[in-house]
Parts: structure tokens; C-alpha cells; sequence
């Protein structure tokens, strides 16, 4: 079991030997191009999502800002348009009342 | 590989930093003296992880996922560590291509490395003379040992048994958490040693 066991770890010793001599692989100037092609064509990465979410915040906030600025500006004519639309309708009501009202 | 134990220490020189610089400016040619610079470098490193024929093929993949992601590069380390861990990173990724497409060499075992193995088990060292063949043999038999294993596995048997790269070197290079790596190499220990005995044992 223990010769077993040292035969083990002298195999594994020699595939660590194999392993770590080196292995020269030749690239050449055509590879170079090659690559030099592929990198033209390659975009850089993208820009990272949380940016992404950043800038739709950033829009976001600045909609509503804009928003808020002309719901300020034009608040009053809102408000008398509302208080002319709820009399209109309050005096149709009536209107409709008076008009049931006789029998 | 260059252990990153070696240089631990080593930031990203002021000559390499100028030609990121300018790359990121927009002068994509600038990439190339960072190409030349650093292939012989890089294809040494895929060369340990992949087949031969395949380290041109992956050396390529390692310097366009450089070029993609330079502006995440840290300067505050030395370039050729980053090219190193994008190399482990494409090599791995090789190997699970490999693996869904069932690509793996099947060879088989050959009387030639049943020598081998029973040469090694006797401690046999090989003569001056059979040195090329002896690791020709060894290869073919690491490859059949390794073949056994799954791409993550194998991955991280090459770097931490054979690179001798640290657990947390080890999980930086690949990008895995240092618990995951901690736990597949107390697993790995045993399972090669079972590899070799039943090679052995064939």
C-alpha cells in the first residue's frame, strides 16, 4: 500500500516536471495581424449597467424637476380651470334639478 | 506561468501605462507594441492550460478580451499579471467549449505510456537522449489524467498541484470565491490520486 502509495507520488512529481517545462509555441507576424484585425473590429466593453441605471435616474429626476418648475409656474390657471370645470358642473346639476323638481 | 508570488509586488511599468494611455485615447494600431510585447508571454501561459494547436487560437481570444476591457484595467498592477489571469480565464473557457461540444481528446492509453507511468512509478528518470520523448509521453499522459476531470477541476489542479499557485491566487485568476476553491481542491487531492492508480492499474 505504502509502495503503492510513494509510486503515486512519484508519478504526480514527474507530471508536475512535464508540465511546468516549457512548451515554446511560435507566433508570428501574421498572427500579430491577425489579432491587430480583430481588435479593429472589437468595440470596447460596453459601458457597465449600474451607469446605465445612474443616467435613467438622473433623467428621471430631472423630468420631475421640470415638471414641478411648470406645475409652480402654471398652478393658478390650473386651479381657477378646475374651480370653473367643478362650477360648470355643479351648476348643470342644479339645472337638471330644477328642471325634475316640478313634479 | 510566472507564479504571481514572484512579483507580487510589481506595478504596471510608466512604458506600458503610456501605451494604455494612448489605446484608450483612441489609438487602437498602439495596440500591437502591447501585442508583441507580451505574446511570447501570454501563448507560454495558454500553452500549460490547452493543446498545443489550440494556443494560438486561445493566445488571440486573451488579447481581444484585453483590448475590450483595457479601461478596467488596474493600474496600480503590473500589466502581464492581468494578461495572466485573462489567459487562465480564456483557457478555462476553452476547455468548458471543449466540454459541451465534446471535444475532448479520446485518445486512449498506448503501451508508450503505460511505460511511462511504470517508468515514473520505479523512478526511473529519463535519459538525456529520450528527454523529448520522455515529455511527449508525459504530456499525452497528463492529458488523459486530466481528461478526467471537470474544466473547473482541471483548471484548478494545473494551477494549485502543478503551478503551486496559493488558494486565494489561485481563486483571483479564475474570479472564484477563495470558500468555492477551498473546498474543490480538498476534494481534488484524493480524486487525482485516484486517476493515476486506475492509469496505472490499466
Amino acid at each position: 500500500m505504502s509502495d503503492k502509495h510513494s509510486a503515486i507520488d512519484r508519478i504526480l512529481k514527474d507530471l508536475k516536471q512535464v508540465y511546468l517545462t516549457p512548451q515554446a509555441v511560435p507566433l508570428d507576424q501574421q498572427w500579430t495581424a491577425r489579432v491587430m484585425r480583430d481588435v479593429r473590429r472589437a468595440s470596447p466593453e460596453e459601458e457597465p449597467e449600474i451607469t446605465l441605471i445612474w443616467r435613467f435616474a438622473w433623467t428621471g429626476t430631472l423630468c420631475s424637476l421640470v415638471l414641478a418648475a411648470w406645475v409652480l409656474l402654471h398652478g393658478a390657471n390650473i386651479d381657477d380651470q378646475l374651480e370653473n370645470l367643478y362650477l360648470q358642473r355643479v351648476s348643470g346639476d342644479t339645472v337638471f334639478a330644477e328642471q325634475v323638481t316640478p313634479l | 506561468m510566472a507564479s504571481p508570488k514572484e512579483t507580487k509586488k510589481e506595478t504596471c511599468s510608466a512604458e506600458d501605462l503610456s501605451v494604455i494611455d494612448r489605446v484608450c485615447g483612441g489609438n487602437v494600431n498602439e495596440f500591437a507594441v502591447l501585442v508583441e510585447k507580451y505574446k511570447s508571454y501570454v501563448a507560454s501561459i495558454t500553452a500549460k492550460h490547452v493543446p498545443r494547436e489550440a494556443v494560438p487560437e486561445v493566445t488571440h481570444e486573451v488579447f481581444i478580451s484585453a483590448y475590450s476591457s483595457l479601461s478596467t484595467f488596474s493600474r496600480d498592477s503590473a500589466f502581464r499579471h492581468w494578461l495572466a489571469a485573462l489567459a487562465v480565464r480564456r483557457a478555462y473557457d476553452y476547455w468548458r467549449r471543449a466540454y459541451r461540444t465534446r471535444e475532448v481528446p479520446t485518445s486512449q492509453l498506448r503501451p508508450a505510456h503505460q511505460e511511462w507511468l511504470e517508468n515514473s512509478a520505479a523512478g526511473k528518470a529519463a535519459g538525456e537522449h529520450a528527454a523529448q520523448e520522455w515529455i511527449r509521453d508525459g504530456r499525452e499522459v497528463l492529458g488523459l489524467a486530466l481528461r478526467e476531470l471537470s474544466p473547473a477541476d482541471r483548471m484548478l489542479v494545473t494551477l494549485v498541484y502543478f503551478d503551486g499557485c496559493e488558494l486565494n491566487e489561485a481563486a483571483a485568476l479564475l474570479g472564484w470565491s477563495k470558500a468555492n476553491v477551498k473546498v474543490r481542491v480538498f476534494r481534488l487531492r484524493t480524486k487525482l490520486r485516484s486517476i493515476i492508480n486506475s492509469l496505472l492499474e490499466a
